[in-house]
């Protein structure tokens, strides 16, 4: 018994979480899979209807998920190329000498691990057009009061975009800065004595030697960013009339508010693939950057 | 690796299989649950004031009941324990709000509700698709109790808890009812020289005058962001002539782009676009009455049952506000929340006696008292209960009542939230200054389509 | 200009930048501060004064600890994150050691996985599993649903963790007679104990702001901090002041641990982004 335990040491080790995972993760996915071919409205009485691919058929040709996916697309891609230029420039800033870092990086920290329902309802306070305060702020600065995530265009997205590098740019620049420090002095030392200019080494060198800490707090952005929920749940909830709309959104309201089990599951279904695809791509893309470093 | 892929695969496909039978199992256990458990709530005592040394009728009892926060679960919160003393019944109750409400409920009855009691919900929204699931109980035999005064029930809300085109089972019981009514700003008609609108024309008319009578004062508000806006926007879509379906002819017709609806469409847009708030498309009712109750607005439309939150004793405009019909004078009497019983409770007979005393006569009469409207017309009929109505509050809901001949501020079909969503983007687009016809086309197509799948067209 | 004074004008420019963008971090959280103090009919009229003229009160904070039950919530959030973390570590650790040593590249992908598949498509399976496992409106299903944040975590840090303990150490161990279940107790669990500190506090904060599964899972008795938020959120009214009060009390516990902590969960937060 103890030569077994001890020749399948790597099977017991795993055995335990991976046993927590198949009963917590693949059960449920099963079960969204098989109900993403029936017609199931959450009724007792009337059982599953196997409609074969009826409900991805559907959504492929629903408008509104189409523009769910267009959404979650722009908002991912935004944020993640401003967080990712904001991150870098913050963290060279950090970088430099200054007084009091420990504390100006810990309080960095705040909008990261803060709970973000919290959170969602400040910035719904603050961006509230009528009892706001940005919309006083707005009108100190002698403008037109606006209504923010009250809007039906780009607008209300865009609030929502820049809580979300609110929220994450911080964890970017940390990364980031956790890069830098290890680039070692002596290619600067060399750059300073080739005469180089700050763009120069900037370029050259600080981007090059923290590429791959940028490119995989990228990844971790984009793993996360796509499922973004708690934020638009506590502010918009998807509107004002789908404006804020992404893929979670609506295949939660197909789930919670229209009673379309077997639709929503085929949504959570198309969901989980493109994470799927992207999550390989992702360690592909580490695994090739690990070796480089 | 490769048996380990194995065995995750027979686990996904046994799991599934059972996932799939699931539900069909339910199906032959909820049909007998029904008839079954209509009979032990007809030997079932009647809830007589027990005495102390007597063994209650439902000791060791635990009721689970879900409820709404709503000022009729303050109110109840005091009541609870003096029924719970009287029966011998341990009433455990939850709170949510709506939203999460809703979630709540929905993931609990869908999956088979035999750890709900009661529960409260707002029968336009949900409680179509909840008969058609199969997830509430009848109560039918609630209303044939005499002790209950069934027909105290206001008529017209009744329609809520019955399947539409059905045989008119009931599955539940009203609590609060809703009309849409005008509050209005006396001291700035005053200073206008204005008198109460009645028409659209008038409403508009003065909307006009008042707007920016004062710095910072718009000339109306209501609800503007689009889902929400509907149940509103339905009073107007009544007074210009339309209607949401058309239930004539064979099939569920889609109104949506009728000329009639059109016209309100235009209506409701125009007034809060040229003379409401600059931000009305957030605006719920909470922003509407956050501005109306700081002053920022001279004329308001919206439920009745809510109006302290505009112009309650607590707000700055308390006594500067009027009461009267909603302009163009078509109003509808609808029921707002109501409590049902879970089809598979396993405690059906308790559940229907905490039913019959919470929506029984003398409790309804407690809660008009604290201000909330009630469905039953003895409590609307007894002074005492209504006293802490502004007069004319109380003198535009009785009329509203006698000219309300529609009992709902939705389209009354199962898909209620998508077709909320569907419609709220034309209002959306229509404050926005859009084409009203083209998102109105486009909305139709869309509401048809949720008819046909809701009525099997 | 001398090189002294630009050198003195570089720092100060960089002192000003830093803590403007320090600010601007921190304003929507100042705001959230200043809002739990201020009475409702201030802040629903923000036009009407300035920004720090109102009367301040602590009777958001007072009711939302006596008219809403706010202690039972935060023993709740306590319990379930305590548990879940502790739970997770158990089969965590062994996991991501076993990944570490025995180089399971194609394990840790599945881990990985588990971080990323959106939550919404758990929420009905497993609450009808629950259910018929008599679980519901227990801690036992929060935790398990919450072990689901933690676990990743835990796995993901504690991977590059184990990496970097040299094998020799371990292979000492064994030659002097411990087996090798004995070594990882004994040498890699000791070595990695800052590490396990990371993984804790991260895997501790993202249950505790979890709210996607408790609002389906929780019942009466288990309500957790984020979802008693929506107490304050109810059909007639919205308190926004004991909303703010009650915001900052969830938030407060993890201001003190990242404050206190920051060097661990910093590193946890760039765990990845740097080897080792």
């Amino acid at each position: 018994m103890r030569r077994w335990f001890d020749r399948h040491m790597k099977l017991v080790m795993v055995l335990p979480a991976l046993i927590f995972i198949v009963l917590m993760i693949i059960a449920p996915l099963a079960y969204n899979f098989s109900y993403s071919f029936t017609d199931w409205q959450m009724s007792l009485v009337k059982a599953p209807k196997f409609i074969g691919l009826q409900n991805y058929k559907e959504i492929l040709h629903d408008e509104r998920f189409l523009n769910s996916v267009w959404r979650t697309i722009v908002f991912s891609s935004i944020a993640i190329v401003v967080e990712t230029i904001l991150g870098v420039a913050l963290a060279v800033l950090i970088n430099r000498k200054f007084h009091g870092r420990r504390v100006v990086q810990a309080l960095m920290l705040l909008p990261v691990v803060a709970t973000p329902v919290a959170m969602g309802m400040v910035w719904k306070l603050m961006l509230e057009p009528s009892i706001g305060i940005a919309n006083v702020v707005v009108e100190a600065l002698g403008f037109q009061r606006r209504a923010f995530l009250a809007t039906t265009g780009f607008e209300s997205m865009l609030w929502l975009i820049i809580i979300d590098i609110w929220e994450w740019t911080p964890m970017v620049m940390l990364m980031v800065y956790g890069g830098l420090q290890t680039i070692p002095l002596e290619p600067y030392e060399s750059a300073l004595i080739d005469g180089a200019t700050k763009w120069q080494t900037f370029t050259k060198i600080t981007l090059p030697l923290a590429s791959s800490s940028i490119l995989i707090a990228v990844l971790m952005r984009l793993i996360d960013v796509i499922k973004t929920y708690d934020i638009i749940y506590a502010t918009t909830q998807g509107g004002p009339s789908f404006a804020t709309e992404t893929i979670n959104i609506y295949g939660y309201l197909n789930m919670f508010a229209y009673y379309r089990f077997g639709k929503a599951a085929a949504i959570s279904v198309l969901f989980f693939i493109v994470v799927m695809a992207m999550g390989c791509g992702f360690l592909w893309v580490k695994s090739k950057v690990e070796v480089e470093y | 690796m490769k048996k380990l892929l194995a065995l995750v695969m027979v686990a996904c496909m046994v799991f599934g299989l059972v996932a799939c039978g699931a539900p069909a199992s339910q199906t032959t256990a909820a049909e007998p649950a029904a008839p079954a458990a209509a009979a032990p709530a007809a030997e079932a005592p009647a809830a007589a004031p027990a005495k102390a040394d007597e063994p209650k009728p439902y000791d060791g009892v635990t009721l689970r009941v879900i409820l709404a926060s709503h000022d009729w679960t303050n109110a109840m919160k005091t009541e609870i324990p003096k029924f719970e003393a009287a029966t011998g019944m341990k009433v455990e109750y939850e709170v949510y709000p709506e939203g999460q409400l809703s979630d709540k409920l929905n993931v609990e009855l869908g999956s088979g509700g035999q750890y709900i009691d009661v529960f409260m919900c707002r029968p336009l929204q949900e409680v179509q698709q909840f008969i058609k699931n199969g997830f509430l109980a009848p109560v039918d035999d609630l209303y044939a109790d005499a002790e209950f005064q069934g027909d105290d029930i206001i008529p017209a809300t009744l329609s809520a808890y019955q399947l539409s085109g059905g045989d008119g089972t009931m599955y539940g019981v009203p609590l609060v009812t809703e009309r849409q009514v005008l509050m209005y700003r006396k001291d700035l008609f005053e200073k206008a020289g204005l008198s109460v609108p009645t028409s659209l024309e008038e409403y508009e008319a003065c909307a006009k005058a008042l707007n920016g009578i004062e710095p910072g004062v718009v000339g109306v508000t209501m609800r503007g962001l689009g889902n929400p806006a509907v149940t509103q926007f339905t009073a107007y879509l009544f007074a210009c002539g339309g209607d949401w379906i058309d239930f004539s002819g064979e099939h569920p017709k889609s109104l949506v782009n009728t000329p009639e609806a059109i016209k309100a469409f235009d209506f409701y847009g125009r007034m809060l676009r040229e003379y409401g708030p600059a931000d009305c498309l957030n605006m719920h009712w909470a922003e509407c009455a956050n501005l109306f109750s700081t002053g920022g607005a001279a004329m308001v439309t919206d439920a009745d049952s809510i109006w302290k939150s505009f112009c309650g004793p607590d707000t700055a405009v308390y006594d500067k506000t009027g009461f009267a019909l909603t302009p163009g004078q078509h109003s509808f009497n609808v029921c707002a929340w109501g409590l049902a019983i879970s089809a598979n409770s396993p405690n059906l007979a308790a559940a229907k006696e905490f039913v019959k005393w919470a929506a029984g006569v003398e409790e309804v009469k407690y809660i008009q008292t604290s201000g909330i409207s009630s469905a039953r017309l003895s409590s609307w009929n007894d002074p005492a209960c209504t006293a802490n109505y502004p007069a004319d509050l109380l003198e535009s809901i009785q009329k509203a009542n006698e000219i309300a001949t529609k009992a709902y501020d939705r389209p009354l079909c199962t898909s209620v939230a998508a077709a909320r969503d569907a419609i709220g983007a034309v209002i959306t687009a229509s404050i926005e200054g859009k084409d009203v016809a083209a998102a109105a086309e486009k909305a139709d197509a869309e509401f048809q389509r949720l008819l046909d799948e809701d009525f099997g067209g | 200009m001398s090189k002294k004074t630009k050198d003195i004008l570089k720092s100060v420019g960089t002192h000003v930048l830093i803590y403007a963008v320090l600010l601007i971090t921190l304003f929507p959280i100042l705001w959230m501060v200043l809002a739990s103090i201020e009475p409702q009919q201030s802040i629903i009229n923000q036009n009407a004064h300035g920004l720090l003229e109102f009367d301040a009160t602590l009777r958001n904070y007072i009711s939302i600890f006596t008219e809403y039950d706010f202690l039972k919530y935060t023993k709740n959030s306590l319990i379930v994150a305590f548990i879940a973390v502790a739970l997770s570590l158990v089969i965590g650790l062994p996991c991501a050691y076993a990944i570490a040593r025995f180089k399971m590249r194609k394990s840790s992908v599945i881990v990985l996985l588990v971080r990323m598949i959106p939550g919404i498509s758990f929420l009905l399976p497993w609450f009808s599993i629950f259910s018929q496992l008599g679980l519901r409106n227990t801690y036992t299903a929060l935790i398990l649903s919450h072990m689901l944040v933690a676990l990743p975590y835990i796995v993901w840090i504690m991977i590059p963790n184990f990496e970097s303990i040299p094998v020799d150490l371990e292979e000492a161990a064994c030659i002097d007679g411990t087996n090798r279940y004995g070594a990882f107790f004994r040498i890699a669990l000791r070595l990695t104990t800052p590490g396990m500190i990371t993984a804790s506090l991260l895997a501790f904060i993202f249950s505790w702001n979890n709210f996607m599964f408790s609002i389906v899972l929780t019942g009466r008795n288990t309500v957790t901090l984020p979802v008693a938020i929506y107490d304050f959120v109810s059909y007639a009214y919205v308190d926004w002041g004991g909303l703010m009060a009650a915001s900052c009390a969830i938030t407060l516990p993890i201001v003190v641990l990242a404050l206190l902590l920051q060097k661990y969960i910093i590193s946890g937060l760039t765990a990845g982004a740097v080897k080792g």
